[in-house]
């Protein structure tokens, strides 16, 4: 049986603990909250087990009835910021409105949640580089998502045809690796005024100079 | 069809001693590695230490040639000397694993062997000898000076090998080897005049790190031999490992096995993996820059210029996938030191690829550029990572339009990117 931390074990004896599965998730979400800062503070490679333990307030069998161990902890975290991060760059963008404005919306959105959440920036871009195969799989994942949002852009283009097929990928890749130099460089705070920048990549390629030109104003 | 079959066992050896040193090949080996039959071998070659000797003497005889064309066609004896030192360094540039060969592995091939590189350093003694012609009175100095002089250039050449900073940048010892050869002929003033004298300008350049090994256990060479072989050992080893393990996961104790290198070896080099890490980057960096260049010589007009070093690029990383996986990667996963090197590895190649852009073209903020170039990086390690290394060059077309398409804006791209 997972057994809460020390701290909050029940003193007086024969009482009922709280049910197992609400103890454990309870449990993940502090762990989790507790391993963006140990991993961004002291990078993927920095951090061990006895770091998170001690940062998350659990005993050490807690934890490893949680996770196999730190990479499956990190790749909980980083999915959970990952999540985070979509929905919030999700709930940003206007509905019905046209696609760059779109875009607009959503870049302007991820540079503010740069800047507000620097240390969840930092798993996201900088050390799911670090964190081993699996991490760099996920991170993947979530260029293609991001492609994939970005090549609806190509209805609204009037050269769709003579757009290279790697168009969107490169984007994506290109983007992350900006706002990964940035981080790594201790810029995240004052990301927001690359967005004139991030949308030039993003959009040009699909609406031409002109249009993008007037989208950044 | 014997010539043929002669050829096929000489590139055996040569092959099969660059990857396990010559104490390890046996006649066998050979055979099976040529296709050959034994008495096929038979017919050409008595035993291993004649066919070494053989191919040692190809290998002399092709450097040879190169260094005494140079040496004809030089006009007078210090034109001539130099034009021959300026061939040999090329020679080594483009022939790594012969040169090993020639200089490394030949010394434990036995005193035939021996004695045919004895006599090839007496035809460089032959030629700075000639500089006593120069001389008021010839027969005022003896042969011994050239001997000498040919010592110490040899041992220079060693001492900036052991720096390991390759064979590709030879070129810029040069004058002060020339120096060394002039001075005990033509004194001081005139022999430092050598050092101002700028190389001539660079040929067509051939890439891959071609790397070798050394014969286990005490071999007795000198150790300036084998402190340069062993550095680019452990970078080679460096390069394979990581491309297998991942960086994080690589550790020194695995480098040093890949190596056949004691820990206390990696250590003489390199203070950290990091800095071993920083060392290989640097080392892919330069191979990578020569093969650019070279393509880039022979386009005329920025966009073929762009097109030819991105071509260049990729086949580069083609022939050798690791090393794209590698580099790719090493900025995000190497290091604070070595993501430093790469950010403005990063700005030393866009400002590479802007070279000889016509003036007026439109320039976009350079963090749209800089990030372009991410992208390319990005599309070139998923293709490596999917075991796809080998049709990087597939992604040609896709890389020009990518990185031009900001400078003159989409049907410019397009039409670039067609070639």
């Amino acid at each position: 049986m997972t057994s809460p931390p020390e701290h909050l074990m029940p003193s007086a004896i024969g009482q009922e603990p709280f049910p197992r599965e609400v103890v454990a998730e309870h449990q993940r979400e502090r762990v989790i909250k507790a391993a963006i800062d140990v991993f961004a503070k002291r990078g993927y490679r920095g951090a061990t087990v006895g770091n998170l333990v001690s940062a998350a307030k659990v005993g050490v069998n807690s934890f490893y009835g949680l996770f196999d161990g730190k990479e499956d902890c990190f790749l909980a975290v980083y999915d959970q910021v990952a999540a985070d991060s979509f929905g919030r760059v999700a709930a940003a963008v206007p509905r019905g409105s046209e696609w760059s404005r779109q875009v607009a919306a959503a870049m302007r959105a991820l540079l503010e949640l740069i800047e507000e959440q620097p240390l969840a920036a930092r798993i996201a871009f900088v050390e799911v580089h670090t964190a081993g195969p699996a991490a760099r799989g996920l991170h993947e994942r979530d260029l293609d998502r991001v492609a994939a949002l970005l090549r609806r852009g190509r209805a609204q283009s009037p050269i769709t045809d003579e757009l290279p097929d790697t168009l969107e990928y490169a984007i994506a890749g290109g983007l992350a690796w900006l706002l990964q130099q940035r981080i790594v460089i201790g810029e995240a705070a004052g990301i927001s005024k690359l967005l004139p920048e991030t949308l030039e990549i993003a959009v040009e390629p699909y609406l031409g100079e002109a249009a993008t030109a007037e989208l950044i104003e | 069809m014997a010539g043929d079959r002669e050829r096929r066992i000489r590139e055996a050896l040569l092959d099969l001693v660059d990857e396990r040193g010559y104490a390890n090949v046996t006649v066998a080996d050979v055979v099976a590695h040529a296709g050959v039959e034994q008495a096929e071998f038979d017919a050409s070659f008595a035993d291993k230490e004649e066919l070494c000797v053989a191919v040692f003497d190809d290998i002399s005889g092709l450097a040879q040639e190169q260094v005494m064309a140079a040496f004809e066609a030089g006009d007078g004896w210090r034109n001539s000397l130099r034009a021959s030192a300026y061939a040999m360094v090329r020679f080594m540039r483009e022939h790594p694993r012969e040169v090993s060969f020639g200089a490394l592995h030949i010394l434990a091939a036995g005193d035939l062997a021996q004695v045919y590189r004895e006599q090839q350093l007496q035809q460089w003694v032959d030629l700075i000898d000639l500089g006593r012609q120069e001389m008021d009175d010839p027969d005022s100095v003896g042969r011994a000076v050239a001997e000498g002089a040919l010592g110490s250039i040899h041992g220079r050449l060693l001492k900036e090998l052991e720096k390991g900073e390759g064979t590709a940048s030879l070129e810029r010892f040069v004058p002060e080897l020339m120096y060394i050869a002039v001075r005990p002929y033509l004194g001081h003033e005139v022999a430092r005049e050598e050092l101002a004298i700028p190389p001539p300008p660079p040929e067509e350049a051939k890439l891959p790190m071609r790397l070798t090994r050394l014969p286990r256990g005490r071999h007795g060479l000198p150790r300036e031999f084998v402190v340069k072989n062993q550095r680019d050992r452990l970078i080679a080893a460096t390069v394979a490992v990581v491309a297998k393990n991942g960086f994080d996961e690589t550790t020194i104790a695995q480098i040093c096995a890949a190596a056949s290198v004691s820990r206390r070896t990696f250590y003489a080099y390199f203070a950290s993996k990091e800095e071993c890490f920083l060392a290989a980057y640097d080392s892919i960096l330069e191979h990578l820059r020569i093969a650019t260049d070279a393509a880039a010589a022979r386009e005329v007009g920025w966009t073929a210029v762009v097109r030819a070093k991105l071509r260049a690029g990729l086949e580069f990383f083609a022939a050798n996938p690791d090393l794209a996986k590698f580099s790719m990667g090493v900025g995000q996963q190497g290091g604070e030191e070595v993501a430093a090197r790469s950010r403005t590895a990063t700005d030393e190649a866009l400002d590479y690829l802007c070279e000889g852009m016509p003036p007026g073209t439109r320039v976009p903020p350079k963090v749209v550029t800089v990030s372009l170039l991410g992208g390319m990086a990005a599309l070139i390690l998923r293709k490596v990572n999917n075991g796809e290394g080998e049709d990087l060059p597939d992604l040609l077309p896709d890389l020009v339009e990518l990185f031009l398409a900001p400078f003159l804006g989409r049907p410019g791209a397009v039409e670039a990117a067609a070639g």
